[in-house]
């Protein structure tokens, strides 16, 4: 039986995974399209509005990347120069429908610190292309964006910086908060949290007893 | 204590119990309006609740066919603007974008003050109101609307999911009581209710504001008074159950339609084997022919017109034409492809390796498990744990029906607009879904033979069903509105 829990425990505990919360005053539209020049980075400078930067949402347009090719991120110092974070993605296409998310290791004291996104489209030989959405009105906290080697004033990728909490149980707070809102009473904070309990402790219980039956 | 937790009464109390907090939990991950048109079916409760006397201005607007926000549709005043201040239109139509969440006001979000003040007038004041209809469900939901009519639209409109939730755990109890009539051990008839419990699209669809919620548990009672009566024969209460789903059904939704053919196949099965016995069938008759004139008159007083159901216009040439056209239409594999994505969960949200060979995997599982229930029919030598081949048939026949009226009225509307406009998601299967795993885990019970094998395929099923329900909630739900 303790087994049994032991095994539904780690499926629930591996799912819970990694959670970051995007900062969501950054709009996230499919605004002009453009082609990203094949190992031409793009440059993105933006301030991280709190501690704990852990994932940029990007939305790609559509992007029939094939076989072989990569987007890889790189995250720097204010100045370019000091490699902080890097991601890589191997991927086949993108659709324009879902964002491309980057993950990196959490930077613990990102709060007003400014960044420099490097975002690079490495195809092999024989893939194709992948294409990017641009805003003209992007967050205040974008600073200065260059694209296919041409500085763009006034303009942003489509993206969104997400942000973990120092511990689990803040991540849990933070969670809870987000899917409380515009939630009546009885379905919010603490009452939210019970109704989870509940749900685990009874569903688990009913599995490991029928398992062990 | 040991010998307490073993009890199927207590462990069939926590699958309830478990199912409805996961309900709830989800009808709280959803947010406001997100559900099948679900505005629609919360539109259509508030006009039920409405006063019968319409006092306030009424303004003419036609029907948008393009709508682009919720301020487009002809809801009630409280349902476009609560729907707007909660950042509908943002999350609606975009998979990507969230609400707007508020870090400063932490639970509460940033226009919830605004709804709680109640300011926006919740009677349809845009003619003709957008609804679907006046079922069973809706009137039912547009109780709870008028007993919490001092709350906000947040406390009435959740109290509705729950609602939902209610009639969706109502359907996980008549399932296990199916799978012990049927014949299935106690425990065995608990895994398969387990497995029902944890069904992800079950659990998604019955925390909507929609009167699939209630067609669900009717279908239920349904298959309960009829496999009743394949057990013990016809009596009064199974017919009454039958007739009750029946005719609750006509009142919900017009899918119920279909337990009718059912229903008259089995009395006919019932007279055969009376009639056959040498027995007087005269009783028989009077009695099938008064529920057979009740059930028109039902349907008829349901609103409902059979000549307006049939898809059959014009010479037969022509419908046979439009038959055609209709099947190279729908009949392909991207169509069921989609309809069993739409049938096990949200599989269409993320791009992975679970959503691109999950119905895969369900596909060869299915495969296997035919061969099994062809070889039951073939075989004298039924396992004694499995049910017997009356069920069996029964049960196929429930599944075939509901396909055959389904895709019955979309070809209907298909003759009507020229496209797939209702088509055929998988949620509309869904009120089958107790007779699909019996029929699943029968097939593989024939395949293994032995009793232990049997129950060890139980519970691996339980296990992955339990797996998939947890990855869809925590690993593609959640992260879909709040990440």
């Amino acid at each position: 039986m303790i087994a049994t829990a032991v095994l539904l425990l780690v499926i629930l505990f591996k799912l819970l995974g990694d959670w970051s919360f995007p900062d969501t005053s950054w709009p996230l539209e499919k605004g002009e399209k453009v082609k990203m020049e094949a190992n031409q980075p793009l440059v993105q400078k933006f301030t991280a509005s709190r501690d704990g930067l852990e994932r940029i949402k990007i939305l790609f347009a559509n992007s029939a990347i094939g076989d072989g090719g990569k987007l890889e991120m790189k995250i720097y110092d204010e100045t370019c120069s000091q490699l902080i974070r890097e991601s890589t993605l191997n991927v086949t296409s993108i659709s324009s429908g879902n964002t491309t998310d980057f993950t990196f290791s959490r930077i613990p004291d990102s709060k007003d610190q400014a960044f420099c996104l490097n975002l690079a489209y490495k195809p092999q030989k024989g893939t194709k292309s992948a294409s990017i959405f641009i805003l003209d009105n992007p967050s205040p906290q974008s600073q200065y964006f260059r694209l296919n080697g041409q500085e763009r004033p006034g303009q942003s990728i489509s993206m969104r910086p997400a942000y973990q909490n120092a511990s689990g149980w803040q991540n849990i707070i933070e969670l809870d908060q987000r899917i409380s809102q515009y939630k009546p009473w009885l379905l919010k904070g603490p009452y939210l949290l019970v109704i989870v309990f509940l749900f685990v402790i009874f569903a688990i219980s009913a599995v490991i007893l029928l398992i062990t039956w | 204590m040991k010998d307490f937790v073993k009890k199927p009464g207590f462990i069939l109390a926590l699958i309830l119990a478990g199912f409805f907090f996961k309900g709830v939990f989800i009808a709280t991950l959803f947010p406001i309006f997100t559900g099948q048109d679900e505005a629609r079916h919360y539109n259509t409760v508030q006009f039920l609740a409405e006063p019968k006397e319409k006092t306030w201005p009424i303004t003419p607007r036609p029907i948008i066919p393009d709508k682009a926000t919720i301020a487009d549709y002809n809801f009630s005043e409280e349902i476009r603007e609560a729907g707007a201040a909660a950042d509908f239109d943002l999350f609606r139509h975009a998979m990507y974008d969230t609400s707007a969440f508020s870090d400063s006001n932490g639970y509460d979000g940033k226009n919830e003050t605004l709804i709680d003040e109640m300011p926006w007038q919740r009677y349809n004041n845009l003619s003709p109101p957008d609804t679907a209809g006046k079922s069973l469900y809706h009137q039912l939901a547009s109780l709870i609307e008028k007993a919490f009519a001092s709350s906000s639209i947040l406390v009435r409109f959740f109290s509705v999911r729950i609602f939902s939730v209610l009639l969706g755990t109502l359907t996980v109890f008549l399932a296990y009581l199916i799978m012990r009539t049927v014949g299935f051990l106690p425990q065995e008839s608990l895994i398969m209710t387990a497995i029902v419990a944890f069904q992800p699209k079950l659990s998604m669809y019955t925390t909507n504001i929609n009167y699939d919620a209630l067609l669900t548990p009717l279908f239920a009672l349904f298959t309960l008074g009829a496999v009743l009566s394949l057990k013990k024969g016809l009596d009064w209460k199974n017919i009454l159950l039958m007739v009750a789903a029946i005719i609750l059904g006509f009142y919900t939704k017009g899918t119920a339609l279909v337990m009718m053919p059912v229903f008259a196949g089995l009395v006919l099965f019932h007279l055969y084997k009376k009639f056959g016995k040498g027995k007087n069938i005269f009783h028989y008759t009077i009695a099938i022919f008064l529920m057979a004139v009740f059930i028109f008159l039902a349907f008829q007083s349901a609103g409902y017109s059979l000549t307006g159901l049939l898809p059959f216009k014009g010479s037969a040439a022509e419908t046979f034409s439009a038959l055609r056209a209709y099947l190279s239409k729908s009949l392909t594999m991207g169509r069921f492809a989609l309809s069993s994505r739409t049938y096990w969960g949200s599989l269409g949200w993320e791009d992975n390796w679970i959503s691109q060979n999950f119905t895969d995997i369900i596909k060869l599982i299915e495969a296997f498990s035919l061969v099994g229930l062809v070889l039951c029919f073939l075989s004298k030598n039924k396992p004694g744990y499995l049910p017997e081949k009356k069920y069996v048939i029964f049960l196929l026949a429930m599944i075939v029906a509901l396909q055959l009226g389904i895709r019955l009225y979309d070809w209907k509307i298909f003759m009507q607009t020229g496209s797939l406009d209702l088509g055929t998601p998988g949620r509309y299967f869904l009120p089958n879904l107790a007779a699909h795993i019996i029929l699943v885990f029968t097939g593989m019970g024939m395949l293994l033979r032995r009793e232990n094998y049997f129950r060890n395929s139980l519970l691996t099923g339980l296990i992955l069903m339990f797996s998939f329900s947890l990855y869809l909630i925590f690993n593609v739900v959640l992260p879909r509105y709040y990440f």
